[in-house]
């Protein structure tokens, strides 16, 4: 038998086999799919990188900022007479971590209360902690993990409203990582009654708010699409894979918060119903329709 | 060439070359599921790292480099025993000539890596040798001595099954 002609003929044959092996043709909408994933979150990592260098930014001017001003806001702060109970903030507990590419900064924020009693700032204290537990521990896990990339972690707080009626705390973070996202948390305390309000309890009983809080947005998003071209919102868009990500229906717990007007505010995250370039994206409702439903 | 234009080379390569990159994951799994998650995540990767991409010459060999790490991840990583086909062609009752295909085929399966890799890439895929040692990351030497270590191999199963 001529071994070197079976050779090359099963090696033939073996090509042969090889090459029929057939990739699934629903597999390559898949790979798309994932490319664009990898798109979005590279269009999101640029921000949240400039993001991040604004942050370091604002923090500096911070510093410089303090020594001559604390004490008077401080002192200005303490004698704003209220009714209702008197919050303020401090940081609970600060995380920080540094190496050639992990980078962690996080300030937990706790709400105190003057006369040292309230369910509300207790309840906030407790989401909050176990909010950026979470982020801590995911971010550590990263450090252990991920040899590869930067990786960043900034959490900040601020006090958005502070009225005779409402204390309100944004919690902001920003993760730099490859599946990263900048996203704020809002905590709405109403002073008076000391309790933490939900979306859901700003409403009259019964309201269906929110079909009416979308119906309101999505008439907004249009308007200033059809107003200014360089405004885009994820909402009516043809493309089918870009179905998946339109504005459709507002969450039952979508970030909100009372400003200092009272007035209420809809707030989404970055990306949550428009592309990055329109950064965080926020509503805020004066129509009649709704207002009209509020307590 | 600028950063999007990188990107958009890498997209259309990745869409045009799908089958080239879903059979060699395919190899080394065998089985559809897994073959298809190496080439998502190598696709995610490749669009995610694609400033990574020096020159664009070398788009299809440097996409071959993320599928083949990521196979290589992905079978370290389930540790899947791999199929003994050796005991499925000795039970083969057939033609001799599909015995001594199937033979072959044990053959190039049990080959170490990267020596099975770089047979693949030389003699199915058609790949130069200097574009297979970037795929590996190894010297043009190392790989042309592996690739006829490997061929001897290959050979000599061939003589054992056909006498």
């Amino acid at each position: 038998m001529n071994t070197k002609n079976d050779n090359t003929e099963s090696m033939n044959h073996l090509m042969e086999q090889y090459l029929n092996i057939k990739a699934p043709a629903q597999g390559l909408e898949l790979v798309k799919l994932k490319m664009k994933e990898a798109e979005a979150v590279k269009m999101k990592q640029k921000k949240a990188f400039r993001k991040t260098i604004g942050t370091m930014a604002a923090v500096l001017a911070f510093l410089f900022i303090l020594p001559n001003t604390n004490e008077n806001i401080a002192k200005a702060m303490s004698e704003v007479p209220v009714i209702g109970k008197v919050f303020d903030l401090v940081t609970f507990r600060e995380y920080k971590y540094q190496d050639e590419r992990h980078e962690a900064n996080v300030k937990v924020p706790e709400v105190i209360a003057e006369d040292g009693q309230s369910n509300a700032a207790e309840q906030v204290n407790k989401s909050v902690q176990e909010y950026t537990d979470q982020a801590i521990k995911a971010f550590q896990e990263d450090v252990k993990e991920n040899e590869e990339g930067y990786q960043g972690l900034d959490i900040s707080y601020e006090t958005v409203t502070d009225t005779d009626d409402w204390f309100v705390l944004k919690v902001d973070m920003v993760e730099t990582q490859a599946s990263g996202y900048e996203t704020a948390k809002y905590y709405n305390i109403n002073k008076k009654t000391d309790s933490v309000v939900t979306l859901k309890e700003l409403f009259v009983e019964g309201t269906d708010y929110v079909t009416l809080l979308t119906d309101v947005i999505q008439t907004e998003m249009r308007r200033q699409m059809k107003e200014d071209e360089a405004v885009t919102y994820f909402i009516d868009d043809p493309d089918p894979e870009m179905q998946d990500f339109c504005f459709e229906e507002l969450k039952e717990d979508q970030n909100f918060y009372i400003n200092a007007k009272g007035q209420l505010v809809i707030a989404f995250d970055e990306y949550e119903v428009a592309p990055g370039s329109m950064g965080r994206p926020e509503f805020l409702i004066t129509d009649e329709a709704v207002l009209k439903n509020l307590i | 060439m600028g950063l999007k234009e990188t990107e958009e080379l890498i997209r259309h390569e990745i869409v045009e070359g799908y089958d080239r990159y879903y059979r060699l994951a395919f190899s080394y799994v065998h089985n559809q599921s897994d073959a298809l998650d190496i080439v998502q995540e190598s696709a995610y990767k490749a669009i995610l790292n694609s400033k990574k991409l020096r020159n664009p010459h070398l788009v299809r060999a440097w996409i071959y480099r993320i599928v083949v790490n990521e196979a290589l991840q992905h079978i370290n990583k389930y540790k899947k025993p791999y199929i003994e086909l050796e005991e499925v062609a000795n039970s083969l009752e057939g033609k001799e000539e599909e015995k001594v295909d199937q033979y072959l085929k044990d053959a190039l399966n049990r080959l170490e890596e990267p020596d099975r890799t770089i047979v693949i890439l030389r003699y199915f895929e058609d790949m130069k040798i200097e574009d297979i040692a970037y795929i590996l990351q190894k010297n043009v030497n190392t790989v042309k001595s592996k690739l006829y270590r490997a061929m001897r191999k290959l050979r000599i199963s061939l003589e054992e099954v056909s006498g």
